[in-house]
């Protein structure tokens, strides 16, 4: 009897459950792209479906990464027939709370076909945590690290009447064991990490971003209904502690918290279109305009605000900062900006590993304790520059006509460059000094000769011109990898990799560099086919909202295995007719062997 | 539920949260303490740690190394358990408090009025105290997170 009871009971579900399944299957409900964004799956280049978690725990079905459809048909079994659990946490509306509420709304079920109820540890936790919104963070890029401008994004869940550096940041990233440079990027680049959510305190973030790094950090609280946040919420409990690859490129810590979001506002489908890369800054752009985030507040990083305080200072008082920040004991007559730029100074020796703790604790409690003698001051904050998701766009195309002046020859080309900035670039809502190019492209044709031939192709090209502060004196330097055709043979092709560094200044808005320069050309046109050309790489430029200009040069001598003297050098001014379209005029300079080869050109550019 | 209880149960909770970011990071931060000079110190600086942090950050646009929870080697004042989360809050942030109440305002003082449920009527003059009274909140160099908290709220 028991038996035969417990067999009409299995039954019954399998009844509902075919019922289920049947009203899913009309509505083809795998196909639903809320489905999609719960599984994370998108197409691959090749047209196949796959889920981007990698994790065997996150699918009912041994071929749910693959399969929608089979994923659907066991997560609604698993719901309506749920599996013997020993452990809460363990059950399916506890591992599923997103899907389970989906299907549900989205089948118009009745809460009892799922057994179990919803599940009371999300509920409470939910409870418990106070959460009351979310917020995206951007942390800009910062100086001397061109590469910080691709940015970061993580999300904040905001609690009810606490102040946003107590709420709780969802962040993905890597696991990572090896601290050895070369190695990490290797793994990254490959997707041999695991990347995982966590949970942490915001302001552990605000202080390795702020203060350890000093990136200005943007904060876009999100529009969403609390119908929406839960469903958020909810999808980021599926995904704590789930580890996918994380592949720097495409599954970046940015990319892997839209999901959440697109959970939650399921028109966005940022996640499911097909993309090559997913820069955070790109990501956040498309973010800001679905209207999903509102405007963004600034919190300014702890080097911000020492520029600002600088500023409001004279040479002899910033000496004098100086001298009470190694140690000089703090006076009557030093100002409460002084005493607040002294403390900073301190703290920014102290995390540079300057100075010991002790050293740090000894030399701000004084200077601290004279502050709070003073009382308060009205001292402005720092203004917001432009924030990052006002700013052009990573890609562009830049077509262009001109002349070679010494043959009289028309040339006409055009330029494409997969991302970011360079240095006459619009430099709104991005660090200045830094500029970077990655994949770009010069496909050139000289009209007489009638000859097209790749001018160049640039692999990366990085460069970090930082003025020193009185409190910091980073060295400015510049890198390149890339393929350029000779000057001489337009045919011929030679690969240089460039490495300068050096120092620059910046006297009112124009900024001048002088760079120590090593190159390696490998070159089929000489003896050893490689050479190694030091020199010098020089610079001034000015760049405006509207009007960028700048002349810049490159001097190289060969020392081994090549002879003679190389001379690149370029004068360009670029002029914004719309935030992301500029008209240019440029004049290029080359010379080598004793030929040269001079270009005169205007230029068209459109960033997206 | 009372309020003790509850704070009790948030910080069972928060302490969850806490250990799960911990062994999502690689690495620790190696100065924590319980008092001033718990802010998290800056990569080795040098040109070829920039390169290496450059090609990442580029690829990744991802700070990956960790920062833990500085309150993991810190003893708590274990009769003080209603006020926990102040306590971990001062211990994770107490070079940016004292830098705070030193000036008199910020948003870390706002955080701790928060925790504290400080009227917002009250605000200003819980800054006000704070700052007149740096020398006692903050005994010296050497002042822990448990002495700093103990006096904040004997202060209120």
């Amino acid at each position: 009897m028991v038996f035969l009871g417990l067999w009409f009971n299995v039954r019954a579900e399998d009844a509902v459950t075919a019922a289920v399944w049947n009203e899913a299957e009309q509505a083809e409900l795998w196909q639903d792209p809320e489905w999609w964004t719960l599984l994370h799956y998108h197409r691959t280049l090749w047209g196949r479906v796959m889920s981007r978690i990698d994790d065997p725990r996150f699918f009912l079905d041994p071929k749910g990464k693959t399969d929608p459809k089979r994923e659907l048909r066991a997560t609604l079994e698993a719901f309506v027939n749920p599996p013997p659990e020993q452990e809460e946490a363990r059950t399916i509306p506890c591992r599923f709370p997103a899907r389970r509420r989906w299907l549900l709304e989205r089948l118009d079920l009745p809460e009892e076909l799922f057994p179990g109820g919803d599940c009371e540890k999300y509920l409470n936790a939910v409870e418990q945590l106070e959460i009351e919104s979310a917020t995206m963070i951007y942390p800009a890029g910062y100086l001397n690290s061109p590469a910080s401008m691709f940015g970061h994004l993580l999300l904040v869940l905001d609690r009810t009447g606490k102040d946003r550096l107590l709420s709780r940041a969802v962040n993905y990233a890597a696991v990572v064991g090896d601290s050895f440079g070369p190695l990490f990027a290797f793994k990254g680049i490959f997707g041999l990490y695991d990347g995982v959510f966590a949970i942490l305190p915001y302001y552990d973030k605000v202080e390795e971003y702020s203060a350890v790094n000093r990136r200005d950090i943007w904060e876009y609280p999100l529009t969403l209904t609390p119908d929406e946040l839960d469903q958020l919420l909810r999808h980021v409990w599926e995904l704590q502690e789930l580890t996918s690859r994380y592949f720097f490129f495409k599954e970046n810590c940015a990319f892997n918290l839209l999901y959440p979001i697109e959970a939650a506002r399921t028109d966005i489908s940022i996640t499911r279109n097909f993309r090559l890369s997913a820069v955070p800054v790109t990501l956040l752009r498309e973010l800001s305009q679905t209207g999903i985030t509102q405007e963004p507040i600034f919190r300014a990083s702890a080097a911000t605000q020492m520029d600002h305080l600088a500023s409001l200072l004279t040479e002899s008082e910033l000496d004098r900062v100086q001298d009470v920040a190694e140690g000089a004991e703090p006076q009557g007559s030093d100002t409460p900006v002084m005493l607040e730029l002294a403390s900073d100074w301190v703290t920014f020796s102290y995390t540079e590993r300057e100075i010991t703790p002790e050293v740090f604790r000894e030399r701000n409690f004084p200077l601290l304790r004279e502050r709070s003698r003073r009382g308060k001051q009205d001292i402005p904050a720092p203004a917001p520059p432009f924030p990052p998701h006002v700013g052009h766009g990573p890609r562009r195309w830049m077509p262009y006509v001109g002349v070679e002046t010494e043959s009289g020859n028309a040339v006409g080309g055009i330029r494409f460059r997969f991302a970011y900035h360079d240095w006459l670039d619009d430099p709104k809502g991005y660090p200045p000094g830094s500029s970077i190019t990655m994949f770009a492209a010069d496909v050139q044709h000289e009209r007489e000769v009638d000859q097209t031939t790749l001018d160049s192709f640039t692999l990366v090209d990085i460069r970090s011109l930082t003025p020193p502060r009185p409190w910091a004196k980073p060295l400015s330097w510049a890198g390149h990898l890339g393929v350029h055709a000779s000057p001489i043979d337009r045919n011929h092709h030679r690969t240089e990799a460039r490495f300068s560094s050096g120092f620059t200044r910046k006297v009112s808005g124009i900024t001048a560099y002088l760079l120590l320069a090593n190159v390696v050309r490998w070159d089929t046109t000489l003896e050893e086919n490689l050479a190694w050309e030091p020199g010098v790489e020089w610079g001034f430029f000015t760049s405006g909202p509207t009007l960028r200009a700048g002349i810049r040069g490159r001097e190289v001598w060969g020392v081994l295995g090549a002879e003679g003297r190389r001379t690149e050098a370029e004068a360009e001014v670029r002029w914004n007719i719309h935030s992301d379209t500029f008209l240019g005029a440029a004049i290029s300079y080359q010379r080598e062997l004793h030929q040269p080869r001079n270009l005169v050109m205007l230029n068209f550019g459109r960033t997206f | 539920m009372n309020t003790k209880t509850k704070t009790k149960t948030l910080l069972v909770a928060g302490c969850a949260l806490i250990a799960t970011s911990v062994s999502a990071q690689g690495l620790v931060r190696d100065n924590c303490g319980c008092g001033f000079g718990t802010m998290a110190l800056g990569d080795e600086s040098g040109l070829l740690s920039h390169l290496a942090a450059t090609f990442l950050n580029g690829i990744s646009g991802n700070q990956t190394f960790g920062i833990s929870s500085g309150t993991l080697n810190c003893e708590q004042a274990t009769e003080l358990v209603s006020v926990k989360e102040v306590e971990i809050f001062v211990a994770d942030n107490m070079d940016h408090i004292a830098a705070e109440a030193a000036i008199g305002e910020g948003a870390y003082l706002n955080a701790l009025a928060d925790l504290l449920q400080v009227e917002d009527t009250e605000r200003s003059s819980f800054y006000a105290n704070l700052q007149i009274n740096f020398d006692q909140v903050f005994t010296g160099p050497e002042a822990t997170a448990n002495d700093v908290t103990r006096s904040i709220v004997d202060m209120i």
